[in-house]
């Protein structure tokens, strides 16, 4: 650890010891560009207004995500703030006549005040009741909403004729204009919750979700950060639903209720709670399944839950955390062959998996790919540290004690990028304990 | 006066709903140690049950009452068998929050696979009993109304003497209190589960039943109970049983006092208020034990 602590007070020293990955803004700006095309190549309107819902969904799934699943605070009124930002946005311009490009500034910050309020007196409870409070928040916000006769919010039947964000444009050209709009907001604010996820506030925040007295007692502000984070979340709601209600011209408070809740849960924990491109995916996934399924709307909800279900029971990780694994997989199965350094990432499966690979290797390989196959094996699950010398000597029965001593030196030095962020947190943890406490004191607390 | 002494009669009534409806969410909160945010669907399937035996097979309502109940702890084990026991006992899942999710989705799908099977239209059901009773005055009760507080007392009674006397009950009540412990002496942990989720999806449909013909049948008869019930639960406590019963009986009150003297829109709003301020003042209900932790 000597090596790496005089780096580490440096962001980029602690990136490199935390495994933080880059923000990828370039790749991303790519595909941003690439995508900005399609409607100009595909002059579908319908495919365009799709691919907006799906913008506007992820967005929504984004800023849920960010407290449900980045801080684990149970927040179930997500919709009432989105729902908030975007009232606010299509009063001011049905009441107020602003356009709607000074409305929905004002819709954001209706968002981020929300989700303050709402979550304030949530933040000394425990999940459950958390949960609770802001669903009963929510609710009262729907009611309130429902039971206003008179006139201001348009009672049950919602708001209708909110200004647009491009009516001087022909509407199939502000179909296209939302199109790019939302489709660079929602990449800004991926970087931006991926840029945050990977800082020492980020850190915090998952620290406080993984163990919370541990973080607590290492001096993290529990509520600087879950304001904090629930502000930033609150924003992105708003945002989310200024653009809905300026999209659709229109905000009902039917969009609070149980039946889209729903379809942002499923989404959400599809895609991956707790990941940064997991809402995307989900929001991606579910609405395309959602569409598939337009010849039997009935049979919509019974298949999204029925795939919800199968993603609790069978992937946790969600879509994303899916698609990783076997990701990461194929790369370690792809390095192997070419005998490359790079190790594999799989976690403790993976590491059985190539042990029993190198067991069957070892009839016609030498010895020497097998001991290479148990060093992957063993630097793939660092954290794991229990696991891995037992996969590494089980793998390498004919050449034991030199596979153990090359094994076990890598996984010790350098823990390799552990995918999840609360393996990565946990291999900070292990770090902490030989390090010098000065070092992870100053990158847990530097941002309260 | 008059209205005064109806509001409270029907206060009473509603009471007497919501505390076996919650009850069932109570127990399941003991045991299982998470929210069951279907039990409103184990009405809602109750309550077609019960209209598919009384209204197309012509059978009296009480055997429409005692089908609609089984149907609905049926639906209750189903609903443990599919959405949580996959989640019991895994590492790497927070049970708590993943099993509020899936059964929020269950009840979601519940509905869903109702509207597919009978349409969205609300269905009237037909009373246990039809008629009023005059008390005295113009204060009047319907027989409706007595026999929903008979069955319910009867459910109540039943269920602390099931509780407090027979081995399943007491095997629930041994792994709510301590669940180590109860698996050291041998109480069979999984099979306590389901029990549990049948007996929360018999009472579920129970009220549900009981229920439906003050309102509809329809595919979303099952939101508002469970709100209400959350509601409850909040006031009593998660877990506490005979808090539940209290706190049942005062949101019943409040809820129909506020819609006889202030507008029926304003119930549930003041009831949601409530929720916010006992979370605010008092997290852990007026009967629960302040054992949650709070940093």
């Amino acid at each position: 650890m000597s090596e790496t602590s005089p780096a580490a007070s440096t962001r980029a020293g602690l990136a490199a010891r935390l495994g933080w990955s880059k923000t990828p803004v370039i790749p991303t700006i790519i595909v941003v560009i690439v995508l900005a095309f399609i409607p100009l190549v595909w002059q579908n309107d319908y495919i365009i207004s799709l691919l907006v819902l799906i913008m506007l969904y992820s967005l929504m799934t984004q800023s849920w995500n960010l407290t449900i699943g980045m801080c684990g605070i149970w927040n179930f009124g997500q919709l009432a703030i989105i729902a908030i930002g975007g009232y606010a946005t299509g009063l001011l311009t049905i009441k107020l006549g602003l356009s709607a490009w000074v409305a929905l500034p004002a819709g954001i910050v209706a968002g981020g005040l929300a989700a303050v309020i709402m979550v304030l007196p949530s933040i000394r409870l425990r999940g459950i009741y958390a949960s609770m409070l802001t669903f009963a928040f929510a609710e009262v916000v729907r009611l309130l909403i429902i039971a206003d006769s008179t006139g201001f919010t348009g009672g049950p039947f919602g708001l209708t004729g909110v200004k647009g964000l491009f009516d001087f444009l022909t509407p199939s050209w502000s179909l296209r204009a939302y199109f790019w709009l939302t489709l660079v907001l929602t990449a800004v604010v991926m970087l931006l919750v991926h840029r945050m996820m990977n800082s020492p506030f980020g850190m915090g925040l998952v620290g406080l979700r993984e163990t919370i007295r541990f973080s607590i007692g290492m001096g993290i502000n529990r509520r600087v950060q879950f304001i904090s984070a629930t502000l930033i979340s609150g924003l992105i709601a708003g945002l989310a639903g200024a653009l809905y209600a300026t999209f659709y011209h229109g905000v009902t408070p039917s969009f609070m209720g149980l039946g889209p809740m729903g379809l942002l849960v499923i989404m959400v924990v599809v895609g991956g709670l707790g990941t940064v491109r997991g809402p995307i995916v989900g929001a991606f996934a579910v609405t395309i399944l959602s569409e598939l399924l337009r010849d039997t709307v009935m049979w919509r909800l019974v298949v999204q839950g029925a795939l919800l279900l199968l993603v609790l029971a069978f992937w946790p990780a969600g879509i994303d955390g899916l698609l990783e694994r076997s990701f990461n997989k194929i790369r370690a199965w792809m390095n192997v062959g070419q005998g490359g350094e790079e190790p594999a990432v799989a976690g403790a499966s993976a590491a059985g998996g190539s042990a029993v690979a190198a067991a069957a290797a070892t009839d016609d390989a030498p010895a020497q790919s097998s001991v290479r196959l148990a060093q992957t094996a063993a630097s793939a699950s660092a954290p794991e540290a229990a696991a891995a010398p037992a996969a590494a000597t089980a793998a390498a029965d004919a050449s034991a004690p030199e596979a153990a001593s090359t094994s076990s030196a890598p996984a010790a030095a350098r823990p390799e990028k552990p995918k999840k962020k609360s393996g990565r947190f946990m291999a900070w943890l292990n770090e902490e304990d030989k390090a010098p406490k000065d070092d992870g004191a100053k990158g847990g607390t530097k941002k309260t | 006066m008059d209205t005064f002494a109806q509001a409270i009669i029907s206060g009473l009534v509603f009471g007497a709903i919501y505390a076996i409806m919650t009850m069932g969410l109570t127990l399941v909160y003991g045991c299982l140690r998470t929210l069951n945010m279907a039990q409103g669907a184990f009405g809602m399937v109750g309550g077609y049950a019960a209209w598919v035996i009384t209204t197309d097979m012509g059978a009296p309502p009480i055997v429409g009452l005692i089908v609609g109940a089984l149907a609905a702890a049926g639906v209750g084990m189903l609903t443990h068998f599919i959405s949580i026991r996959p989640l019991v006992g895994r590492k790497d899942i927070d049970f708590e929050m993943t099993a509020y999710i899936s059964t929020l989705v269950v009840a979601i799908v519940f509905s869903a696979a109702i509207i597919l099977m009978f349409g969205a239209r609300n269905k009237a059901i037909e009373p246990l009993i039809d008629g009023r009773l005059t008390i005295f005055g113009t204060v009047t009760v319907a027989w409706q109304q007595i026999a929903v507080a008979v069955v319910a007392f009867l459910c109540l009674g039943g269920l602390s003497l099931m509780l407090s006397k027979s081995r399943q009950g007491l095997s629930i009540m041994a792994v709510a209190q301590q669940f180590d412990a109860a698996k050291l002496m041998g109480v069979p942990a999984g099979r306590v589960y389901w029990v549990t989720m049948a007996l929360a999806g018999l009472l579920g449909g129970i009220a549900g039943v009981l229920l439906a013909p003050l309102y509809f049948v329809s595919p979303s008869a099952g939101d508002l109970p469970i709100l209400k019930g959350l509601t409850v639960a909040v006031v009593a406590g998660l877990g506490s049983i005979r808090g539940t019963i209290y706190a049942a009986f005062i949101i019943g009150l409040i809820e129909t006092l506020v819609a006889t003297y202030v507008g029926s829109l304003w119930s549930l709003p003041v009831l949601f208020a409530i929720i916010v301020v006992f979370m605010v003042v008092r997290p852990y209900g007026l009967f629960g034990k302040p054992e949650e932790e709070r940093l």
